[in-house]
């Protein structure tokens, strides 16, 4: 049988190809499966650069788009050091601090203040005044 | 800003009485972040990082309590010293272009171009996991306020190695088990909580040795749970270990009273009487030595001594103390006579304070 890449030597082994392939297997000649698994190992991560083979072979990441590109290579690398958990259960980036949370509700009462006080409804500007003072209060201690 | 930082082996939060400071000497807990707009650190760039710096500086620089200086551009020694007090990884020490914020109570630091481009660390005296984890979130949530963060719905925090992916805590408190080492124990129990995926290893991380009988408890995984959860499953393990300590160091006392005793007052002798000491020999009698205080005998060498001891007497900083480069014989006449000062002092401080406080 010829080999399906070059059509021209002698295929000697039936390959499984990478999931992102059109075809799943092809019979290929020793010539070219060592061109194509060369191709593969140096395939680069398209934002930072970093090849497959330096990602298998320092077991880490070159930036946060790795762990999409090289995603099989690195799930592999991820339960073998997470014991098999794939799963973040943990926080997230975009909680708010107290810090943040306070001065936001701050900068909030302080509008409606204002319309209130432009509307002239006193008693409701009185009871957010109130409230900004408690935040304020809130405020120093954080 | 570092050479205030070294005046002192130990900040004055080290200092104080901790629980369960008889067996822990300090508690760790780090957060690996990384940012969106950079390459990690494998493929950063100098000018990159020094790019990052610059930001994080910029960024950083309002935070109420905290010094910012330039790792990379001070000397050898400062930098071996700053790894002594735990206040920089030895990786820290050695990368290129790095810097480190810390709080003036030293309680907090944040390593920048570590292999991660934040490492938020927090060092506590004795065993405090959950403080040490709510002070460390405190600053996570200031800089992902300032920084969008590499982040992952599925994988959580993405960072440099797979092994920190996920919530990217790594806890790690440093043990002091004479009891174990002397039982012949400690074999077992590293072995038994490596299977539980906790890593022990000797005090100064990879690679060093239990000299001293100093070891390093943490946590291997960091995905799949909460950081409450990987928390509360480490606590456990420590306290495990402190339980089989404190049964070890009783069984030793039950058993061989006399041989015990006998070691113990023989390396306070070597302490109070040496010329030269090795830093290894030091740390094993200084073991001895606190073993000795905790079991009740007549000496004294509190935990915060103890503790302050182990950073003063390594090799960088007996050096930052002096000033200069010495060389080992230098270095062991150096470390002896540091070690009788701070003894007889305490000795004195004692009788002050009416015998055994």
């Amino acid at each position: 049988m010829r080999c399906q890449r070059c059509g021209e030597r002698e295929a000697v082994v039936r390959v499984k190809l990478p999931q992102d392939t059109e075809e799943t297997e092809q019979v290929l000649c020793s010539v070219c499966v060592k061109e194509m698994a060369k191709a593969y190992q140096e395939t680069a991560c398209p934002s930072c650069g970093m090849t497959r083979q330096q990602v298998l072979h320092l077991r880490k990441v070159g930036c946060a788009t790795c762990y999409s590109f090289f995603k099989e290579e690195v799930d592999g690398m991820i339960r073998q050091f997470q014991h098999g958990h794939t799963k973040h259960y943990g926080s997230r980036p975009e909680e708010e601090s107290v810090e943040r949370r306070l001065s936001q509700q701050l900068s909030r009462l302080k509008e409606q203040l204002n319309r209130k006080i432009l509307s002239e409804d006193y008693e409701e500007a009185e009871v957010l005044k109130q409230q900004i003072l408690n935040v304020e209060e809130d405020l120093r201690h954080v | 800003m570092f050479e205030k930082l070294l005046t002192q082996p130990l900040s004055e939060k080290m200092n104080q009485q901790a629980p369960y400071d008889d067996i822990v000497v300090s508690t760790r807990i780090r957060l690996a972040r990384n940012v969106t707009h950079y390459p990690f650190s494998t493929r950063l760039t100098e000018t990159q990082a020094a790019a990052l710096i610059d930001e994080t500086e910029r960024q950083l620089s309002g935070l109420k309590g905290f010094q910012f200086g330039r790792v990379d551009q001070v000397d050898a020694l400062t930098r071996t010293a700053l790894v002594e007090k735990h206040l920089i990884s030895p990786a820290l020490a050695t990368h290129p272009r790095t810097g480190l914020f810390v709080s003036e109570d030293e309680q907090i630091s944040v390593m920048v171009n570590e292999e991660d481009h934040f490492r938020i660390q927090t060092l506590l005296p004795g065993l405090q996991l959950e403080e040490a984890f709510r002070v460390a979130k405190q600053v996570d949530l200031l800089i992902s306020e300032r920084f969008k963060i590499a982040f992952d719905d599925t994988l959580g925090y993405l960072t440099t190695c797979p092994s920190n992916v996920g919530t990217g805590l790594r806890a790690s408190v440093m043990l002091h088990l004479p009891g174990l080492v002397l039982t012949n124990q400690i074999q077992g129990y590293i072995k038994h909580l490596r299977q539980l995926g906790f890593a022990i290893r000797g005090r100064y991380g990879e690679g060093s040795d239990a000299s001293g009988r100093m070891f390093q408890l943490s946590n291997q995984r960091t995905l799949g749970a909460s950081e409450d959860m990987l928390i509360t499953d480490y606590q456990f393990a420590v306290e495990a270990l402190i339980e089989a300590e404190q049964a070890a160091r009783k069984g030793l006392l039950e058993m061989y009273q006399e041989e015990l005793e006998d070691r113990l007052y023989r390396s306070y002798g070597i302490l109070r009487s040496a010329r030269l000491i090795t830093a290894r020999e030091a740390t094993e009698r200084l073991s001895d030595v606190r073993l000795a205080d905790s079991l009740g005998l007549a000496v004294e060498l509190p935990p915060s001594l103890f503790h302050h001891l182990l950073v003063s007497l390594q090799t960088g900083f007996l050096q930052k103390h002096f000033g200069k480069q010495l060389t080992s014989r230098e270095r062991d006449i150096e470390r002896a006579t540091v070690i009788r000062e701070m003894l007889t002092e305490q000795t004195k401080r004692d009788h002050t304070q009416g015998g055994f406080a």
